[in-house]
């Protein structure tokens, strides 16, 4: 029998019996619905958590945090590591031939912003002259703070774009007088735009000031947060990223076996962190959608076995007429196929559907990978071959004698 | 040489704690173009003999030669792929596809073939039968005797050596059934060899040969001489 009559034969012994054949679709709609979406998604958002990664550490950088990165239970230990010092980052930048330029960060957590009558929560974060060229982002209107402005611990600010609508409006923000607590800042510049962090934070709902004026002026500390060291690309991170131990070990006066009081973190980690933490979207529920595809094939096979009882004369009638074994077989296995490839093909314009409407709405953005639609429609195909499997089995043995009586 | 050769044919079954021998040593040859009744009460075997004959069922011991070939050495789907061109089957319940257009219940034993002018090869069969405007309907919409003879219009549709018919008007009014008889003698005229399986000794006369069977065994086997046309006896019956 050609292959394009047993298709139309199998599709015309589906639409009699319509609701059967819904019924039997329902599962893999269903799954390969889930299943499309949930891939969609989980690609989506490691997808955008990974660009958010290659922007922090764009080019070849390392990041340095102070504190062991463990936080310790009991009284002691548990305030902040106060030992990584603006000096040690200078000797980094001086005595690490590979590295080129380093910033630093001291912040100043959520503070009240106040502009004439108008307030704002926003971060304040402290960062160095460095900071445009090391994180890749600068102001687009006025400018960043100079070299100067640190070395004086200025009054300047730098504010991202939420916070230059919440408090100036339609104003010109360059040049006004802003309160951070109760200290006067000028604001000399706007960041670029950024948008939302991995972590749900907007980035343009920050102020940036000099790390020193933190230090100094707002916090009275002496210490700092953190650094991002910019490395050139051509070095070996790996070698450099030990280099800095060596150096911060010996500076901080670390004994062999002591641990550090800092971490450093290169991109490699994040982004092996990062690929396992996603095993909710990646691994979880993709098995879920699988087992309601499967499910469904539970269900195809069924519906499709009790079609064969009640088809026995059909089936015994074309073995009369001629059908081989293997065009029954045929048969049964193309119509359960039929079933499920319709049912996948529903399912990838309704995943469609819901992720426009989930991108409408802003819940999440990613891009829509085709390659995920021909997983769901390559699953409801097999899933449809082995539904089949049972039921053409039990029609090519039908008996067109017994059948036929 | 005769185009079917049975010789020696026996076929058992076995039930829970009984035997039926369904035939018992048939013997029987027929030629191309005969127009052969095989009568005998229910049970007698005479259903086992069409199966037989149509290839649906093998002996248990005799020979069974189809156009000069013993069909007992044949495959299973070699035996398809026979009854695909060489029989046509025409059943008592019709046994058409439900919810499935007369022409494209005519054109199923087609798709099992190599042919590719399918519908064009069914519309005609359907004209044969006198069905060429009824091609659209399904069968819930066609009488009994139209619904059967759309069944032989895909009997005939692979332009068979042999149409089996068992019992083709048992379920059908008399009128009706003399209707698909005088199709048959039609179709018979036009060189198409016929058996016919019935327990009506009056139908059994349509026939130009009659074989009587009766507990698996050929009881007699001989032309039949007062034959009757179809065709009259539905003029007599729409005279009354």
């Amino acid at each position: 029998m050609k292959i394009s009559r047993a298709i139309t034969s199998s599709l015309r012994a589906l639409t009699r019996h319509k609701l059967r054949t819904f019924l039997m679709m329902l599962g893999t709609l269903i799954g390969v619905t889930a299943l499309t979406v949930v891939m969609v998604l989980g690609r989506g958002t490691q997808d955008a958590v990974m660009q958010q990664v290659e922007r922090m550490f764009s080019g070849s950088s390392i990041i340095l945090t102070s504190g062991s990165g463990m936080r310790r239970g009991g009284p002691h230990g548990s305030g902040p590591t106060t030992t990584l010092l603006p000096a040690d980052i200078e000797a980094i930048e001086e005595e690490v031939p590979a590295v080129l330029v380093a910033d630093r960060l001291q912040g100043l957590g959520r503070s009240e912003v106040a502009f004439e009558g108008a307030a704002a929560d926003v971060r304040v974060l402290g960062h160095s002259q460095a900071s445009p060229e090391v994180w890749n982002r600068g102001a687009n209107r006025g400018s960043y703070f100079s070299e100067a402005d640190v070395a004086t611990s200025a009054r300047v600010a730098v504010a991202g774009t939420t916070v230059v609508r919440t408090l100036f409006g339609d104003l010109d923000p360059i040049g006004q007088q802003i309160r951070i607590g109760t200290v006067p800042f000028e604001v000399i510049g706007v960041l670029e735009p950024f948008g939302i962090d991995p972590h749900g934070l907007d980035k343009d709902n920050e102020i940036h000031v000099p790390y020193t004026t933190v230090m100094r002026r707002l916090r009275n500390v002496d210490y700092i947060a953190a650094s991002k060291i910019l490395v050139d690309p051509d070095a070996d991170l790996d070698a450099t990223a030990a280099a800095i131990e060596e150096l911060l070990r010996a500076r901080h006066g670390l004994a062999a076996g002591e641990p550090n009081d800092f971490r450093l973190i290169t991109p490699t980690q994040v982004r092996e962190m990062i690929a396992s933490s996603n095993s909710t979207f990646g691994v979880f529920l993709p098995i879920v959608a699988l087992i309601a595809i499967i499910a469904g094939g539970a269900v195809v096979a069924n519906l499709m076995l009790l079609s064969v009882n009640e088809r026995r004369f059909e089936i015994g009638l074309r073995k009369a007429v001629g059908a081989r074994t293997r065009d029954v077989w045929w048969q049964f296995l193309l119509e359960s196929t039929a079933v499920t490839t319709v049912g996948g093909l529903l399912a990838i314009g309704l995943a469609i559907l819901t992720l426009g409407f989930i991108r409408i709405h802003g819940m999440a953005d990613f891009v829509f990978p085709w390659a995920v639609t021909l997983v769901g429609l390559g699953v409801a195909v097999l899933v449809g071959l082995a539904a089949g499997v049972l039921p053409a089995r039990r029609a090519a043995r039908t008996d067109p004698i017994d059948a036929l009586r | 040489m005769s185009m079917i050769e049975m010789d020696g044919v026996c076929k058992r079954y076995r039930k829970e704690d009984y035997v039926v021998d369904a035939l018992d040593d048939v013997s029987l040859s027929i030629d191309h173009g005969e127009f052969v009744a095989i009568r005998g009460p229910s049970g007698s075997g005479k259903s086992t003999l069409l199966n037989v004959l149509g290839t649906l069922d093998r002996p248990d011991r005799g020979s069974y030669r189809l156009n000069g070939r013993d069909v007992s050495t044949f495959s299973a789907d070699e035996l398809a792929a026979l009854r695909n061109r060489k029989i046509g089957f025409v059943f008592q319940s019709f046994h058409l596809l439900p919810r499935t257009t007369a022409i494209e219940n005519v054109e199923l034993p087609l798709i099992y073939s190599d042919r590719s002018d399918i519908s064009d090869l069914a519309r005609r069969a359907l004209a044969r039968v006198g069905l060429a405007d009824r091609a659209s309907h399904e069968p819930g919409e066609l009488s009994g005797g139209q619904q059967q003879r759309v069944a032989i219009a895909r009997a005939l549709v692979n332009d068979p050596d042999l149409i089996l018919a068992d019992e083709p008007s048992g379920n059908l009014d008399s009128r009706s059934g003399l209707e698909i008889l005088a199709t048959l003698q039609d179709l018979n005229v036009e060189g198409v060899t016929v058996v016919l399986v019935t327990h009506d000794a009056e139908l059994a006369r349509m026939a130009s040969r009659r074989v009587e069977i009766v507990d698996g065994r050929i009881r007699s086997d001989e032309p039949v001489t007062d034959r009757r046309d179809a065709v009259a006896a539905l003029a007599a019956v729409a005279e009354a």
